[in-house]
C-alpha cells in the first residue's frame, strides 16, 4: 500500500481538519493529544491488525513515524 | 484458571455516589470542540466526584453499607467480615475497614482488611470472601469496594481529571447450604506498574514525599503535580483490548460455558473506546454488555457495581454473568458467576 493511501486513512480516522503530509510532526496536531493516541492505536488494531503499545508510540515524532508503525 | 466451588452466595449489591456533578464539556482547559471529541470517544458525558476535601472514600463505603444492610434487613451482629477494595484508603495506616468497623458498630471480633487493587478489585474481593466463608466457616459478610480518585487527579492534567468519578459500592455476600461452582482466572504484570501510578505518597515510599512534589510540571502536554495520578493511556489501552479478550475467551474455553449462555457480561467502565474494543473481540452478543460510563466515567473498583445498580437498581439480578475488571497494576481478573434473585438496591447520593 502506497504512503499516501495511509496518510489519506490517518487524516479521516483522527478527523484533522489541516493539510498532513508524512513530514507532519505529531506535536503540531490538536487531534492527536491523549485520545486521539488512543484512537490511532485502536485504528491500527482494527484496521490493519497492528499491536501498537504507547512505548511504540513514545518514539514517534511525525506522521511517517506512524506510517512506519502501520506498515511493520 | 481456576474452578471454585464455593457455598458463598452474592445476596446484594449497592453503590453510593457523591451528589456533586460535573459535566465534561464546561472543562476550562480544553477547547469545546475537543471536549465533544473526547465525550463522544470515551462516552463520558459527566462525573459524580467529591467535590468537599473531607468527604472520603469510606464515607462512601459507609452509606453504601448502610444502605445494603438495611435492603437486606441484616443484623449488623451477624456480619463476620468486612473487606475493602480501595486505593484511596482514610489513612496509608491503618487500614480503613478497621475504622469502618467502628464508624458501623460492628462486632469487634469481624474479620476485617484492605485490599490495595482498582479496577480489578471486583472478581479478587469476591474471590477472597469466597474463600473466608468456604476457609474460616464464616456466614455473612461485606466486600466494599470504592475511590476518590477524582482527588489523585490535577484539574489541569486532561488525560486523568476528565476520565474519573469518585463511588463506593458494596457486595453482601452469605453461606448458603448448596454449592455453587464459578470460575475464575487472575492476572498480574507488574512490568506495567507505571502505567498508571500515583509516583509519590508518604515518606515511606519508593519516592518519598518532599515539598517538590507539589510544584505542577508539565509532561506530555498535560499538567501536574508528582502526588498526582500519572497515566500511559496507550500502554493501558494495548494491555486492555489484547489480553483481556484473550482471558475472557480462555475462561470461557475452560469453564465450558457455551458464549449463549452468559445473561450479561459486566465490564469494568475504563472507557467507551477501550470496553467496545474489547467486547468487539468476543463472540458475546453486543446487547448484553450494560454500561455506566456516560454519567459516571470509570469510578475504579465500583465500576462494575455501580453498572450494575444503575441498570438493576430496585430489581433482582438473575442469570449466569461474566464479570470483568482490569487496570491499575497492571492487573486484571474475570469471574464467571451465576446471580441467583440478588437484590440491587438503588443509588444512594452523598
Amino acid at each position: 500500500m502506497k504512503n499516501n493511501i495511509y496518510l489519506i486513512n490517518i487524516k479521516k480516522e483522527l478527523k484533522i481538519k489541516k493539510k498532513i503530509s508524512e513530514a507532519t510532526l505529531i506535536s503540531s496536531l490538536d487531534e492527536l493529544d491523549s485520545v486521539g493516541i488512543l484512537t490511532f492505536i485502536s485504528f491500527a488494531d482494527k484496521k490493519y491488525k497492528k499491536k501498537i503499545s504507547g512505548d511504540d508510540f513514545i518514539n514517534c515524532r511525525s506522521i511517517g513515524d506512524l506510517i512506519s508503525l502501520l506498515k511493520k | 484458571m481456576r474452578k471454585i466451588k464455593s457455598k458463598a452466595k452474592i445476596v446484594g449489591i449497592s453503590a453510593c455516589l457523591p451528589k456533586h456533578y460535573y459535566k465534561n464539556i464546561n472543562y476550562p482547559y480544553q477547547s469545546k470542540k475537543n471536549l465533544i471529541r473526547f465525550i463522544n470517544l470515551t462516552g463520558i458525558s459527566e462525573r459524580r466526584i467529591v467535590n468537599n476535601p473531607g468527604i472520603c472514600a469510606s464515607d462512601l463505603a459507609e452509606k453504601a453499607i448502610n444502605k445494603l444492610v438495611g435492603d437486606l434487613k441484616w443484623n449488623k451482629s451477624d456480619i463476620d467480615f468486612l473487606i475493602f477494595v480501595t486505593q484511596t484508603s482514610d489513612y496509608l495506616t491503618p487500614s480503613t475497614s478497621i475504622i469502618l468497623q467502628h464508624k458501623l458498630k460492628l462486632k469487634k471480633e469481624v474479620f476485617a482488611y484492605d485490599i490495595n487493587l482498582g479496577c480489578s478489585g471486583v472478581p479478587y474481593g469476591i474471590s477472597t470472601a469466597f474463600s473466608l466463608i468456604d476457609n474460616l466457616n464464616l456466614k455473612k459478610g461485606i466486600l466494599v469496594l470504592g475511590d476518590v480518585t477524582s482527588k489523585l487527579c490535577n484539574i489541569k492534567d486532561k488525560s486523568s481529571w476528565l476520565l474519573f468519578g469518585d463511588a463506593c459500592s458494596a457486595i453482601a455476600i452469605e453461606k448458603q447450604k448448596k454449592t455453587q461452582i464459578s470460575y475464575f482466572d487472575y492476572y498480574s504484570d507488574g512490568e506495567g506498574y507505571k502505567d498508571i501510578i500515583v509516583p509519590s505518597h508518604s515518606l515511606a515510599g519508593r519516592n518519598p514525599i518532599s515539598v517538590k512534589d507539589f510544584k505542577n510540571l508539565k509532561t506530555d502536554g498535560n499538567i501536574k503535580k508528582k502526588i498526582n495520578m500519572t497515566l500511559n493511556g496507550a500502554n493501558i489501552f494495548s494491555f486492555s483490548t489484547i489480553k483481556i479478550p484473550e482471558n475472557i475467551k480462555n475462561l470461557l474455553k475452560f469453564s465450558k460455558i457455551k458464549d449463549e449462555k452468559i445473561k450479561f457480561c459486566f465490564l469494568h467502565q475504563a472507557n467507551k473506546l477501550i470496553n467496545e474494543n474489547i467486547r468487539d473481540k468476543l463472540n458475546i452478543k453486543k446487547t448484553i454488555f450494560p454500561t455506566s460510563l456516560k454519567k459516571f466515567g470509570n469510578t475504579s473498583s465500583a465500576s462494575i457495581p455501580v453498572t450494575i445498580v444503575k441498570n438493576f437498581g430496585g430489581k433482582k439480578l438473575s442469570g449466569i454473568c461474566l464479570l470483568s475488571g482490569f487496570g491499575v497494576g497492571l492487573s486484571a481478573s474475570n469471574l464467571i458467576y451465576e446471580f441467583k434473585e440478588c437484590r440491587i438496591s438503588k443509588f444512594i447520593f452523598y
